[in-house]
């Protein structure tokens, strides 16, 4: 039983798999099993890579060496300083709001439409343990201090896509998609030398209503916020983006946020800083002048 | 009347075809294209659609409105 | 955030992802929608056998002005020039009439359909307005205005599209209204009265123009109104990944001034079945009811072979002036290669004559509604076409096309008498259309 799929297209073939917890597709403008047979293995590869990189469940990476440390300074690889240095630029981009040492919060958060929020002792217990600038970051040895973690899901699934895209791209110039649970990027026009039709999903109905149809000849897309994340008590919606100096979901956040960029990190990190803007999200964004579609 | 036993054959038809499979994303690739939408060619439409109202009786079916002229 | 200094946090982020992913530069191409626009033109030379010559450039723009909401503005112009059948029926005899404002008589050789030259111009332009107004809903606001020499038109209409089922289906209602004037040259004539050829016609017209004040009411004289509306109700299916259906139900009403101010009936001896002289009411103006109610069932197949498409559609129209029409219009569009195509087209369509259509007036026995306009008789037409297009690039296209058509009724209908059974009742008429278009996204 293989990891992949393999299907054929009217006019490109399409590979799937799982990987980073979402159903990831490549698209290949292409007629050739072969070739996508061999772009697919790489795609998978580096989304596994990277998964399995900086996930914080296996006891064999950098990241559990991050948390196993007690305090004392690990030092990094060179594609891990780099991610740190871009979550330090967004976390002082974004005034604190982004920051990856926030991940302890869903030991109380859970997300599942219930209405189970914590009580305000069990968020406040945390906080101590949150804050990128209690952290020491001084390239390559980054010091944790103990009960701190760090988190790449914020940028995680973005730069797999970007980092896929690239090794693909240095592999072959056929126009592909690679598209891992809706953060994507195009690498160029098709053969026939039209763009690649792009749909933006509606949370209310996933996959059956697209909100806009975007035509993509290269660039990223990512979106943020999940319908289904969220909890419900007392007529309050709490979304799951956490504003990580309070504890609790940052307020009247829209539903759904979508950015088209030239690069699907830089995509996805603006849909974020969108969320954390809460009701000024569309004043955000139209500010960045980028392409955006929000859900309220 | 004619036109009734038509109109009562649709239906039919149409619900027969909501209970096919619904299409995920990627099949509606076709349906995408220029040549599979109602009007290709909007245009060439309007013309063709001018001559046929300009020379027969009969006029209309696809749309509503569109514009009178002396021609008829 | 800071949101005094907004563009430095993007291009900050721009600067650090490149950093991130060690590229030179990022950039995108995003064919967007908000940037989509289309011209669409095309002209055509139309030209009928012996007859008229069309000349009829169009053009038109549509802008996305934000999402899915679209503006798309129409410009035609029609340059007509040529000879039109003004009712009368051939007979054995030379017949001379006199053109609309009196002067200008024409004369028609024996045994040949009448005709009466003509030479206009008009000019059309229509502005739409497409927008979405809730999940699935899109509404589609149209008006329109056009001008010739004789006639003004000036409508206006909505539609709603409705996506449901997944958007496989989409559910479709408009409505439609519009407000036409006709000023014929020389005023308009009261129905089924007699044409005469005493010159000083501005008095005769001026006289027939206060009757028509009189007895039929409103107007200015010169002039008629009519009105209409159309109502349209519509489903569009998506039945497969390859097949596309949509039937729709219309109902229009017109009422008002629905005559042809120009076309005139032939009053035959009922013996002799030769037409009678000028003088002694051998021509009558045509006169048509006042209101008109058409219905029209429409069904429509577009299916999209491996490479190939086929478009298909079937149109059953009815209404209230006993008119029955069937249509049946096929297009394959065979594509060659990446670039060109070629689409053969077919179309069939006949129709049953109107009520009060006839070939001529017997001489005493008026009726109360009457026109000799072949369009109005059963008659039933072919259509043959081509078109190549070639796309230049990924977003234009330029194609060349020409149409055929061969339109044939009763020659020698059962209601000849006498001298009209050696006569063509019905004149084929033979069209010839090239269009030429160009159409391109920028």
């Amino acid at each position: 039983m293989t990891a992949i799929t393999l299907e054929r297209r009217d006019d490109y073939w399409l590979a799937r798999f799982l990987a980073m917890g979402s159903p990831c597709e490549l698209l290949v403008d292409s007629a050739e099993r072969a070739l996508i047979a061999q772009l697919a293995d790489l795609a998978f590869g580096e989304a596994k890579r990277i998964e399995q990189k900086f996930s914080r469940y296996r006891d064999d990476n950098i990241v559990h060496r991050m948390h196993h440390n007690h305090g004392a300074p690990v030092e990094v690889d060179e594609e891990t300083a780099k991610l740190l240095d871009y979550a330090d630029l967004c976390y002082r981009l974004s005034d604190g709001l982004f920051d990856i040492t926030s991940g302890v919060l869903r030991k109380v958060w859970k997300f599942d439409g219930s209405d189970h929020v914590p009580a305000q002792e069990d968020i406040a217990a945390l906080l101590p343990r949150i804050g990128w600038n209690k952290v020491t970051w001084s390239k390559p040895y980054l010091t944790l201090p103990e009960g701190m973690e760090i988190d790449f899901g914020g940028i995680g699934k973005e730069y797999a896509v970007d980092k896929t895209a690239q090794l693909l791209t240095a592999r072959s110039n056929v126009s592909m998609v690679v598209n891992f649970g809706g953060d994507l990027f195009v690498t160029g026009l098709r053969a026939n030398g039209s763009p690649w039709r792009i749909g933006v999903d509606d949370p209310d109905a996933s996959g059956a209503h697209a909100l806009a149809q975007l035509q993509l000849a290269r660039g990223g897309v990512a979106t943020s916020g999940d319908a289904r994340r969220f909890l419900l008590k007392d007529n309050i919606r709490y979304g799951h983006i956490l504003n990580p100096t309070t504890g609790w979901p940052v307020r009247d956040a829209p539903r759904s946020v979508t950015v088209a960029a030239p690069t699907c990190v830089e995509a996805g990190m603006l849909t974020t800083f969108a969320m954390l803007q809460g009701k000024n999200a569309e004043a955000f964004l139209k500010e960045q002048a980028v392409q955006h579609w929000i859900v309220w | 009347m004619k036109a009734l036993r038509l109109l009562a054959l649709v239906p039919a038809f149409f619900l027969g075809a909501c209970a096919l499979e619904p299409l995920q994303p990627w099949d509606r690739d076709l349906l995408a294209q220029d040549q599979m939408q109602l009007v290709p060619h909007p245009v060439n439409e309007y013309i063709s659609e001018h001559i046929y109202f300009s020379k027969e009786a009969a006029s209309g079916g696809a749309g509503v409105g569109g514009g009178g002229c002396g021609c008829n | 955030m800071q949101l005094t200094a907004p563009r430095r946090l993007r291009d900050s982020l721009t600067v650090a992802t490149c950093s991130l992913l060690s590229l030179d530069a990022a950039h995108a191409d995003f064919f967007d929608a908000k940037s989509l626009r289309n011209v669409d033109s095309a002209v055509l030379v139309y030209t009928e056998q012996d007859r008229v010559t069309v000349i009829e450039p169009v053009v038109q723009f549509k802008k996305e002005l934000g999402d899915g909401e679209f503006l798309t503005v129409k410009f035609v112009y029609d340059a007509m020039s040529g000879a039109t059948p003004n009712g009368a029926t051939p007979t054995n005899t030379v017949q001379t009439f006199s053109g609309p404002s009196g002067q200008n008589s024409y004369t028609t050789a024996a045994h040949k359909l009448p005709l009466v030259s003509f030479e206009d111009t008009r000019v059309a332009v229509s502005l739409d307005w497409e927008l979405p107004m809730s999940r699935g809903l899109r509404g589609q606001y149209n008006v329109n205005f056009s001008r010739e020499t004789d006639y003004t038109s000036l409508g206006a209409s909505a539609s709603f599209l409705w996506d449901v089922n997944n958007e496989l289906t989409t559910l479709t209602a408009g409505i439609a209204a519009n407000l036409d004037q006709v000023s014929p040259t020389g005023g308009v004539p009261v129905g089924l009265s007699a044409l005469s050829t005493t010159v000083a016609p501005e008095n005769d017209r001026r006289v027939e123009r206060e009757e028509a004040e009189g007895s039929e009411g409103g107007g200015d004289g010169g002039s008629k109104t009519k009105t209409g509306y159309d109502l349209l109700v519509g489903v569009t299916q998506v039945l497969t990944r390859r097949t596309l259906m949509q039937l729709n139900y219309s109902y229009g009403k017109s009422s008002g001034y629905l005559t042809d101010p120009y076309k005139i009936v032939s009053v035959i001896n009922g013996t002799t079945g030769e037409t009678l002289p000028v003088n002694s009411g051998g021509y009558l103006h045509e006169k048509r009811p006042d209101t008109r109610t058409r219905n029209a069932l429409y069904w429509k197949t577009v299916y999209h072979l491996p490479e190939d498409v086929v478009h298909v559609s079937y149109r059953y129209y009815w209404d209230n002036w006993g008119i029955q029409s069937n249509t049946v219009d096929l297009t394959y569009r065979l594509q060659l290669g990446a670039h060109d195509s070629l689409e053969p087209h077919y179309r069939y369509y006949t129709q049953t004559a109107a009520d009060f259509f006839t070939n001529s007036i017997v001489d005493g026995n008026t009726p109360n509604y009457a026109s000799a306009d072949l369009r109005l008789a059963a008659l039933h037409s072919n259509t043959v076409g081509l078109r190549y297009a070639h796309a230049l690039d990924s977003s234009s296209e330029l194609g060349l096309g020409v149409d055929y058509m061969h339109q044939t009724g009763d020659a020698h209908p059962a209601s000849a008498i006498g001298v009209q059974k050696n006569e063509a009742l019905f004149t084929d008429l033979k069209t010839m259309s090239v269009t030429a278009d160009f159409s391109m996204k920028f």
